[in-house]
C-alpha cells in the first residue's frame, strides 16, 4: 500500500473546514501514513518503520490451570481454554512461572503493570504503587510519536470501599498508573472512546457554522489556558501544603491535555488510507447501532451493551487507534480486579458471575463454569488478535507490529495469590519477538516480563524491583 | 487478702507470668481508687492468680463470658497496664503473623506494643475485640491459641479504649478535608443550579472512585487524570455554546450588560463569585476582562467575546475544587467562615452549589447562628434539591445505587426484572429516604416502616394490591414483612446472586451497611456455593448452606453473617414474596451466635431494633463521613456517640440528625493547614 506524509496541519483544516462532518481531517487527509524516522524518541519500529505497539487485554480472578497450561515448548494441541487462539498460534507466547507480587484481586490489580506490591492502606490519600505501570511508562517514552500517549478503555466501574483486607478498592480499580499515587481511569463508553480519537469534538452551533468551525477544538486557545493557569497559581499561592499537592494534579492535567492536543495538530505519521478510513466508518455504525438504545444517566451509570458486542466494540477501538497510528501503547480492562464482567450467565452453561465462579474449589460442575469464562475471554483475546492480523501495513499487519499483553492479577481464581498467574504474549514486535511457544520459567516476578517487554518496545526505563528479563522474549 | 495484695503491687517488673503483671500493673492507676478496684474484683483476681485458665472461685469451669465479664469491668475502671498485660498476650499469639513484613489482613499488630503507638488505632482495635469475642483469631485450625481470660483482657482493654476516644478524653479535633474536586453528580448539579441547564456534562466523565466509606465524594479519592481534564474543557465548551445559542440562557448570561468592556466585567462580577462559590479579588477579574479584550482586538463581537471568559471559569480550579484556605495566624484549628458553612453545606444537602439566599445570609454574616441555620437546613431538606442526599448518600449507602451499574439480575430467568422496574425500585427507595428527611421521619422507619412508596407496577410485582398507575405515592401497607428497607426491592436485588438468594450477601449486608460491623474477610481458598438453587438435587438450599459452614474456617463468621440472611429468604433474588422454594417450604428461622431466635422479616426486624444503638451509630457515621468529604478519625468517635445518643433521644428524628451533624465539632471547624 502507498502512503505519503501528511501535508495539511490537521488544525488548520479544521479551521478551514466549516461544517462538522463526520471525520473531517480522515476523509481530507487520506491517503496518508508517514513511516517514523529512526530515533531514540521513536521506539521499536517494523520493517518498514511501522511504530510497535503495545497492548494489554486483562482479565480479573485468574483461570482453571489444568485446562490452561500447554506442553513446553512449541505450541502443539491447545488446552482447552487457549483453543480459540488456535488459527493465531504461530503468533502467540504461553509463560508460566510468573509471580505477580501483589496478593489478590486488590494489589495484584495495581502491582500487574505497576510490578510491585503496593502499599497497603484503606486511605486513598496515602496510596502508593511506587512507579508507573507499564503501559504509561511507555506512553510517555513514546509519545512524539503517537497523537495519544496512552489509551485506557475499559468495562465496568472501579470498586470502592475497602477491601477485606484492609486495602483501599482504588488499588482493585486500575491497572493503570501515571505515576505513585494517581491512578488512570479507563473510558467505558464506547462512543466517548471513538469521538475522541477519530472525530473532532467540535459542535455544530445552530445557525453559524463559521463560528462552530472555528470553535470546534474542545480546548480553548493556549492563551487562554495561560490565564487560567494564572488563576490556578493564584490559588496555589494560598493553599496549605497538602492542598498544593493536590492541585498539583490539576496542572499535570492540563499540562498533559496541552501536549496532546499539539501533538494532535502537529500530526505525526497517522496513517489514513482507505482501508483504515473504511473501518472506522464501520466501527462508527457498530457503536451508533449499540448506543442508540442508552438510557437516563440518572439511571445507567455505564453503557448497557451485551457483554460480548460491549468488549468487541472496545477492542475494535483499539486495534483501529493502532492502525491509524494514534497510539501505541492500550490497555484494556475486563472489569475491575474482583468483579470483572460481573453476572456472566449470559454464556450457556452458566449461572453465575465471574468472582463467585472463581471459587469454584476444584469441584467438577462450578469448574466447568469457570473454565467456560476462562473460555469466553479468550475469544476475546482472539479477537483482538485476529483484528490487528488483518489490519495491513507495509508487507506486514499489526499484529506483527504488536505486543499484545494478556494476563490476569491471580492464579487459579480459588486461591487468591499471584503465582504463576496466566500469562500470553502475542504479536512479533516488528520482528524481535519469535512467538509460537510455551516459555517455561519458575518463580518469576511480572517485573521481569515488564522489562523484556520494554525491551521489545527499545524503550529505555526502570520499572519494578531488580532487573531481571525472560528468556526467551 | 490484703497482705497478698501489697505483696503483689510490689513485685519486681520481671515477674514473667503475666498474672503478676496483672496486679503489678495496677500500679500506676492507684489514684483512680485502686483499692476500691482490687477489693471488688478480688475474686476475680484470685482466681486468675491460682488457675487462671479453668477455674472460677466456685470451682467451676470459667466461662468466657464470665471472664470477659469480670476483666472488662476490670479494664474499664483503668486497671489495665498495657504493655504490662495487653501487649505480652499480642506478641504471644498474633505478632507471628500480624507484623510488619507479613501484614496478614493488613493488621500489623506488632506496631501496636508500646501504648503510645497502641492508644491512637481504637479502629484497629475495634478489630481485636470481635475477633477474640468471636475466638477466631488465631485460626481455629493453629495449636497455639490464647486462653478466655487471655482474650477477655484484649477485649477488655480494647473496649476501654473505645470508651475512651467515645468519651473524648483523647482530645478533639475536626480533621482535614482536601481540596475536594467536584465530583461527576456535584458537578452536574452545580451546572444545573448556575445556569438552569439539565444537560448532565458529567455523565460522560469517567466514573469516580470512592474512599473508605464507600461515597464517592471523599476528597482524597477523587482525583483528576488527563483524561478528565480533557472532559472539563470538553464540557465547559459544550456549556458556554449551549448558553449562547439560547437565547433565554444568553440573556441570563449576559445580564443586560452594556456590550464593552465595562459591560463585560459587570458580567463577570458577578459570575464568577456564584461559579467559584466565594468572594472574588480584584485580580481574578482583571484576568477575565484580559480574555475578553483580546478577542474584542481580534474584531470579534461582544458576545462571541463573552465566550472564552465563560469557559476560563468552568475549568478554573476555583470551580472544579472546593478549597478551604489556611488563615495566618489562626492556630491549629479555625471555625469555617460564613462562605465556607454555605458551602459545606449546600454540597452536604444538596450536592451542588449555595443557593442565593445561603449566599446572601453568609454574606451579611449570619449563616452561622444557630437560629437562622436551623431555618436554613430544613429549608433545605425541603426543597427538591435534598434528593441528591437521597440518591447518593442513601443509595451509597443502602445500596440503590447499585442497581445503577452492577445489580444485573440473570434476564432468562427473570424476564420481568426489565429497566423499567429498575427505576421503579430506585425511585421506591429514594422516595422512601427522600420522606424521611423533607417530613421529618424517624430513621428507624428504615428498619420497619408500615408503609411505602409504589406505583402499580412495582406494586404488583411485590403482590401488593389497590395501587394504580405509574406514578409513585404513598402506600399503607397490610403485612409487616414489606417495610423498611430490608423490604425493598433494591436491596434484596443487590444482595443477590444473578439466579439465586444469597443469605450471606444479604446478612453480610445487614452486618455492614446497617449495623456498621461488617463480617471479617473470608479465608483465601473460600468455596462457594452453587450458583442457581434450582441445580441443588438432593438438599434443600439451607441444608447446602449449613453444609459449607460446617467448614470449622468458615462457622464462626457465617454463624454471625447467614443467619440474619435466612430472615430475608421470603424474598427472592428479584425481591418478590416466596414462602417456598423448588416447592418445599422455605425455612426462615436463624440464631445469632448470642443466642437469640428469630424466623422470617419480621422477627429479624424487631432484632434490629434491639440494636438500634449499633444501627443509628452507623448511620450517624455514614452522615457524618458524606457531610465531611472525608473519613473519620478516631477523634470522630466522641461525635458519632453523642449524636447517636441526641437522635435516639429525640426518637430517631431526621431532621435532629441533620442538625447535630451540621452543627457539630468536624463540620463547623477545621484544621488549619500548614502554608
Amino acid at each position: 500500500m502507498k502512503s505519503r506524509p501528511l501535508n495539511l496541519p490537521r488544525r488548520n483544516f479544521l479551521r478551514g473546514a466549516g461544517v462538522v462532518m463526520a471525520l473531517p481531517f480522515l476523509e481530507a487527509l487520506s491517503p496518508a501514513g508517514k513511516a517514523l524516522a529512526q530515533s531514540s524518541k521513536a521506539g521499536s519500529l517494523g520493517p518498514n518503520g511501522e511504530p510497535v505497539r503495545f497492548a494489554t487485554f486483562f482479565m480479573p480472578n485468574g483461570v482453571n490451570q489444568a485446562a490452561w497450561t500447554p506442553g513446553k515448548g512449541k505450541l502443539g494441541e491447545l488446552p482447552r481454554i487457549l483453543k480459540p487462539l488456535n488459527s493465531l498460534k504461530e503468533h502467540v507466547n504461553v509463560i508460566s512461572g510468573i509471580t505477580n507480587p501483589g496478593n489478590g484481586h486488590n494489589l495484584g490489580t495495581a502491582s500487574f503493570l505497576t510490578g510491585r506490591s503496593p502499599f497497603k492502606t484503606p486511605k486513598p490519600s496515602a496510596v502508593d504503587v511506587y512507579n508507573p505501570s507499564l503501559d504509561q511508562i511507555i506512553g510517555e517514552a513514546l509519545k512524539e510519536s503517537s497523537v495519544f500517549p496512552t489509551l485506557e478503555l475499559g468495562m465496568g466501574g472501579p470498586a470502592n470501599g475497602v477491601n477485606a483486607m484492609g486495602a483501599t478498592n482504588i488499588y482493585m480499580s486500575y491497572i493503570s498508573w501515571k505515576n505513585a499515587n494517581t491512578p488512570v481511569p479507563y473510558e467505558t463508553n464506547p462512543q466517548r472512546a471513538f469521538d475522541r480519537l477519530f472525530k473532532s469534538a467540535g459542535k455544530k452551533v445552530k445557525g453559524n457554522q463559521s463560528r462552530a468551525a472555528s470553535n470546534s477544538s474542545p480546548v480553548p486557545h493556549h492563551s487562554v489556558i495561560d490565564v487560567v493557569l494564572e488563576d490556578a497559581k493564584a490559588l496555589e499561592r494560598k493553599l496549605g501544603r497538602e492542598d498544593k499537592s493536590k492541585l498539583d494534579e490539576y496542572f499535570t492535567a492540563v499540562r498533559e491535555v496541552e501536549e496532546r492536543i499539539a501533538q494532535q495538530n502537529a500530526v505525526v505519521g497517522l496513517n489514513v488510507t482507505e482501508d483504515v478510513l473504511k473501518d472506522i466508518l464501520q466501527l462508527k455504525g457498530d457503536i451508533r447501532e449499540h448506543m442508540s438504545d442508552q438510557k437516563d444517566g440518572r439511571y445507567q451509570s455505564q453503557p448497557k451493551i451485551p457483554q460480548r458486542e460491549y468488549g468487541r466494540l472496545m477492542m475494535d477501538i483499539m486495534a483501529l487507534s493502532f492502525w491509524s497510528n494514534s497510539t501505541r501503547s492500550a490497555t484494556m480492562s475486563f472489569g475491575n480486579g474482583f468483579q470483572g464482567g460481573g453476572n456472566m450467565s449470559f454464556l450457556p452453561g452458566v449461572s453465575s458471575a465471574h468472582h463467585p465462579a472463581s471459587h469454584h474449589g476444584f469441584k467438577a460442575d462450578k469448574l466447568e463454569e469457570f473454565t467456560l469464562i476462562n473460555t469466553f475471554y479468550m475469544e476475546q483475546y482472539a479477537y483482538l488478535l485476529n483484528r490487528l492480523k488483518n489490519m495491513k501495513e507495509g508487507g506486514s499487519n499489526v499484529l506483527e507490529n504488536s505486543v499484545v499483553l494478556f494476563g490476569s492479577n491471580i492464579s487459579k481464581g480459588q486461591v487468591h495469590n499471584g503465582k504463576n498467574i496466566p500469562v500470553l504474549l502475542s504479536g512479533n514486535a516488528g520482528g524481535r519477538l519469535k512467538t509460537g511457544k510455551h516459555i517455561v520459567t519458575k518463580n518469576q516476578p511480572i517485573s521481569d516480563l515488564h522489562r523484556s517487554i520494554l525491551g521489545l518496545m527499545n524503550v529505555d526505563a526502570k520499572i519494578g524491583n531488580g532487573s531481571g528479563t525472560i528468556q526467551g522474549v | 487478702m490484703l497482705p497478698l495484695l501489697v505483696c503483689f503491687l510490689s513485685a519486681p517488673a520481671t515477674v514473667s507470668a503475666w498474672e503478676g503483671s496483672l496486679v503489678e500493673s495496677a500500679e500506676p492507676k492507684l489514684e483512680i481508687n485502686m483499692t476500691a478496684v482490687l477489693d471488688k474484683y478480688w475474686s476475680v483476681l484470685t482466681f486468675f492468680l491460682l488457675d487462671p485458665a479453668t477455674t472460677s472461685d466456685s470451682g467451676k469451669k470459667l466461662s468466657e463470658s464470665e471472664a470477659l465479664n469480670h476483666v472488662t469491668v476490670f479494664a474499664e475502671a483503668g486497671a489495665l497496664d498495657f504493655e504490662a498485660n495487653i501487649a505480652p498476650i499480642l506478641d504471644k499469639y498474633c505478632t507471628s503473623c500480624h507484623n510488619s513484613d507479613d501484614d496478614e489482613g493488613s493488621l500489623d499488630l506488632e506496631s501496636l506494643l508500646l501504648v503510645e503507638d497502641a492508644v491512637p488505632h481504637p479502629d484497629l482495635w475495634d478489630k481485636v475485640a470481635k475477633a477474640t469475642k468471636m475466638d477466631i483469631m488465631p485460626p481455629p485450625k493453629k495449636k497455639k491459641r490464647p486462653k478466655p481470660f487471655e482474650r477477655a483482657l484484649l477485649r477488655g482493654w480494647a473496649i476501654q479504649l473505645g470508651q475512651q476516644w467515645d468519651q473524648g478524653a483523647m482530645g478533639t479535633d475536626p480533621g482535614r478535608t482536601t481540596l475536594r474536586r467536584l465530583n461527576r453528580n456535584e458537578y452536574n448539579y452545580t451546572i444545573r443550579d448556575l445556569f438552569g441547564l439539565s444537560i448532565r456534562p458529567a455523565d460522560n466523565f469517567p466514573e469516580d472512585s470512592a474512599g473508605e466509606a464507600g461515597f464517592d465524594n471523599d476528597a482524597d479519592a477523587l482525583f483528576l487524570p488527563a483524561l478528565l481534564m480533557e472532559n472539563y474543557f470538553e464540557a465547559a465548551t459544550k456549556i458556554a455554546d449551549t448558553v449562547l445559542a439560547d437565547s433565554r440562557l444568553r440573556q441570563n448570561y449576559l445580564r443586560g450588560a452594556r456590550e464593552n468592556e465595562a459591560g463585560a466585567r459587570s458580567v463577570f462580577a458577578y459570575w464568577a463569585p456564584h461559579i467559584y462559590r466565594r468572594h472574588v479579588e480584584p485580580g481574578e477579574i482583571n484576568r477575565l476582562v484580559t480574555v475578553y479584550k483580546a478577542a474584542r482586538k481580534a474584531r470579534m463581537s461582544h458576545r462571541k467575546a463573552m465566550r472564552d471568559p465563560l469557559i476560563m471559569m468552568l475549568v478554573s480550579p476555583s470551580f472544579l475544587y472546593r478549597s478551604e484556605l489556611p488563615i495566618a495566624g489562626g492556630g491549629k484549628t479555625v471555625g469555617l467562615n460564613e462562605f465556607e458553612l454555605a458551602n459545606r453545606l449546600s454540597y452536604f444537602l444538596w450536592a451542588s452549589k449555595p443557593d442565593l439566599e445561603l449566599f446572601k445570609l453568609a454574606n451579611e454574616g449570619i449563616l452561622s447562628h444557630p437560629k437562622v441555620l436551623n431555618e436554613q437546613i430544613i429549608r433545605m431538606l425541603k426543597d427538591d434539591k435534598s434528593r441528591a442526599l437521597s440518591m447518593h448518600l442513601g443509595g451509597q449507602w443502602l445500596g440503590w445505587e447499585k442497581l445503577r451499574g452492577s445489580a444485573n439480575p440473570d434476564a432468562a430467568k427473570f424476564p420481568m426484572f426489565d429497566f423499567a422496574l429498575r427505576v421503579d425500585m430506585y425511585q421506591e427507595s429514594t422516595n422512601f429516604f427522600d420522606h424521611l428527611l423533607r417530613e421529618d421521619g424517624c430513621v428507624y422507619d428504615l428498619i420497619d416502616s408500615d408503609y411505602g412508596f409504589l406505583n402499580a407496577r412495582l406494586a404488583e410485582h411485590y403482590g401488593i394490591s389497590g395501587v394504580e398507575g405509574a406514578h409513585f405515592r404513598k402506600v399503607e401497607f397490610n403485612d409487616p414483612n414489606r417495610g423498611g428497607v430490608l423490604g425493598m426491592g433494591s436491596v434484596l436485588v443487590s444482595s443477590s446472586m444473578p439466579k439465586r438468594t444469597s443469605p450471606s450477601m444479604r446478612g453480610a449486608f445487614v452486618l455492614d451497611h446497617l449495623l456498621g460491623d461488617p463480617p471479617l474477610p473470608p479465608p483465601m481458598d473460600v468455596e462457594q456455593l452453587p450458583a442457581n438453587d434450582t441445580s441443588l438435587k438432593t438438599l434443600t438450599f439451607r441444608e447446602t448452606i449449613n453444609e459449607h459452614r460446617d467448614n470449622p474456617d468458615c462457622r464462626a463468621c457465617h454463624a454471625q453473617i447467614d443467619p440474619l440472611g435466612f430472615g430475608l429468604e421470603n424474598f427472592d433474588a428479584i425481591g418478590r414474596w416466596r414462602t417456598t422454594q423448588n416447592g418445599a417450604p422455605l425455612d426462615t428461622s436463624g440464631v445469632t451466635p448470642d443466642g437469640e431466635e428469630f424466623s422470617g422479616p419480621v422477627e429479624l426486624k424487631e432484632l434490629l431494633f434491639s440494636r438500634k444503638d449499633q444501627f443509628t451509630r452507623n448511620m450517624v457515621e455514614k452522615f457524618l463521613s458524606y457531610a465531611l468529604g472525608r473519613e473519620l478519625t478516631p477523634y470522630d468517635r466522641a461525635v458519632t456517640r453523642s449524636i447517636t445518643n441526641k437522635v435516639q433521644a429525640d426518637d430517631g428524628s431526621m431532621h435532629s440528625l441533620v442538625m447535630a451533624i451540621v452543627t457539630s465539632h468536624p463540620f463547623l471547624n477545621r484544621q488549619n493547614p500548614e502554608k
